[in-house]
């Protein structure tokens, strides 16, 4: 084990995939000269070279098209898009070409490509820099979502996403590219795609999150239990697929949740988790499944006010609180 | 819409107008990347070139300097707008001057300018490694789809280029030239159709997939 930065493990998770395999490539606005506006690609261009680090116009749909056509041509590109929100502009060729064209050509190819894309709200960046949309990938089949929360997980998820054989969409928070954590060594250990993780053990109340909000119910989770509440924290790391039986054991065992979304709450990941848990178990619950989510309004750039738009550990305790009071 | 087979190297048609161009670029790099002797064909239509994917491509195909060859099959009619009403410039060639694309333009209607302009091209691009463009004018003597009457056209322009057929009149010049006979010609076209009712026999005798084929191919 060594400690070490989310933005490390990520770069060194992309070394790694880069030694072991001359046939992966990155590209991106920035990712070589520059080392990455976040620097994840920081050391890529001095080790592997310009043919495999690789600068990119200002053009994001070319960006995915060129990723999707060097993956069919037997690549595996790992494309950045410098920001979660900027992959609006690609929306083309990541839903109708990256997501399709395994099945519209009848199985005869295959895309081993990842998108990663740093994204999320919390550094008052204003409203186009703030977004956080990763049910409007999840919502699209052909592709897999992943985000992480740790550093342990960032490194074994993005090296589990550049060896797999389908297109995977790699968000990354860019509040935690500072946070530390502990992460193995071993240049095999991988995260399975598909697979949440317990993160916290708990009794009461099963809290689920994913990316930065699963940092804050495990912090919200600390605070409650010293208030005498046992919360559970379910890590989703896979938005698609999702785990499901990993949520429903968990409430099983609760019969109270929280699932905290930092997107928007109209058609969020919160409501599609909570239909999941109340077709399978209804009869568990001791209380309605509860959401904290993005507010529904664009980001606001002011630090006050910008907030309230985004759960916050006080905000998850509230909601287990609420839960156990019955006041829901 | 949506055929493809790797065993030609045939890497499928797209039906986003534009949605090609990109991956023609990234088939390109992946080409050079592996050491392959291969090129990019890029076909698209006079309707695709104002799309953002058209000029991000060839700005992006000159500077990563990639064996692409782009062309464009001008039939003047982006389903019912003319050319005209849809291009500021509706010579298309010239458009690649803002990305350095050296480019050119053919009678599509004249089999052998096609023939020699695409062998020229291919080898250049093959040569050098750099894009290359052509626009080779051409005609849709149907409407866009089962559903097009094509009104917006007019018969005395359409005769003007049935006229131009490429397929009678290379045949004919073949005759002419005492290249071929009619006999032979005829026995091609003959060929030709009973490979299309095969094909058309093979896919109203298969049967209709399971209902579980539905959940098929999307993952590996």
């Amino acid at each position: 084990m060594s400690e070490m930065t989310y933005r490390d493990a990520l770069n060194l998770a992309l070394k790694e995939e880069m030694r072991r395999d001359p046939s992966v490539f990155v590209l991106g606005e920035d990712v070589a000269l520059y080392e990455g506006s976040f620097k994840v690609t920081r050391g890529l261009l001095a080790e592997f070279g310009e043919e495999r680090v690789k600068d990119t116009p200002i053009s994001e749909n070319t960006i995915i098209g060129v990723s999707v056509g060097a993956a069919m041509g037997g690549l595996r590109p790992v494309a950045e898009l410098m920001t979660v929100n900027f992959a609006l502009l690609a929306m083309d060729q990541i839903i109708n070409h990256m997501a399709k064209i395994r099945f519209m050509f009848g199985g005869q190819t295959f895309l081993p490509m990842t998108i990663r894309m740093p994204g999320g709200g919390g550094s008052q960046l204003g409203t186009q820099h703030s977004q956080s949309l990763e049910t409007y990938f999840m919502h699209c089949p052909g592709m897999h979502v992943l985000y992480p929360a740790t550093p342990a997980d960032a490194k074994g998820l993005l090296k589990s996403a550049i060896r797999d054989n389908n297109p995977v969409v790699f968000l990354e928070h860019e509040l935690l590219y500072n946070s530390k954590g502990e992460v193995p060594d071993d240049p095999e250990f991988l995260v399975p795609i598909g697979k949440a993780e317990v993160k916290r053990s708990g009794e009461q109340v099963t809290v689920v999150g994913y990316g930065r909000m699963t940092i804050l119910a495990l912090q919200a989770a600390e605070e409650l239990a010293g208030e005498g509440v046992s919360c559970e924290v379910v890590d989703l790391r896979s938005l698609a697929p999702l785990d499901t039986e990993t949520i429903l054991a968990s409430v099983r065992k609760t019969g109270r949740v929280v699932v905290v979304e930092e997107c928007w709450r109209t058609c969020g990941l919160g409501a599609e988790i909570s239909s999941r848990i109340y077709d399978a178990c209804f009869d568990l619950l001791q209380a309605p499944v509860k959401r904290v989510s993005g507010l529904d309004v664009p980001m606001p750039y002011s630090r006050k006010i910008e907030k309230i738009c985004i759960p916050q550990a006080e905000t998850i305790k509230q909601a287990v609180k609420d839960l156990l009071n019955g006041s829901y | 819409m949506h055929l493809f087979d790797p065993s030609l190297n045939f890497m499928g048609g797209y039906a986003i107008v534009g949605g090609q161009f990109p991956i023609s670029v990234g088939l390109a790099f992946a080409a050079r990347y592996r050491g392959e002797d291969r090129i990019a064909a890029c076909f698209f239509g006079d309707g695709a070139v104002n799309q953002g994917t058209f000029h991000e491509s060839l700005n992006w195909a000159q500077l990563w300097q990639l064996p692409v060859l782009f062309i464009c099959e001008n039939n003047f009619y982006g389903i019912g707008t003319e050319v005209h009403r849809s291009s500021a410039l509706a010579s298309i060639y010239k458009r690649t001057c803002g990305y350095d694309i050296p480019s050119e333009k053919v009678d599509g209607m004249d089999v052998i300018a096609v023939y020699k302009a695409v062998k020229y091209a291919a080898e250049k691009v093959r040569e050098s490694g750099h894009p290359y463009f052509i626009e080779a004018t051409t005609y849709r003597f149907r409407g866009h789809s089962m559903s097009d009457p094509a009104k917006y056209r007019s018969v005395a322009e359409h005769e003007v280029w049935k006229a131009r057929d490429p397929l009678p009149n290379y045949a004919k010049r073949l005759i002419e030239e005492g290249i071929a006979t009619r006999d032979q010609l005829d026995a091609v076209e003959v060929r030709c159709q009973a490979i299309v009712d095969e094909a058309v026999k093979f896919a109203v005798e298969s049967p209709w997939p399971e209902d579980s084929a539905v959940w098929e191919d999307i993952y590996v």
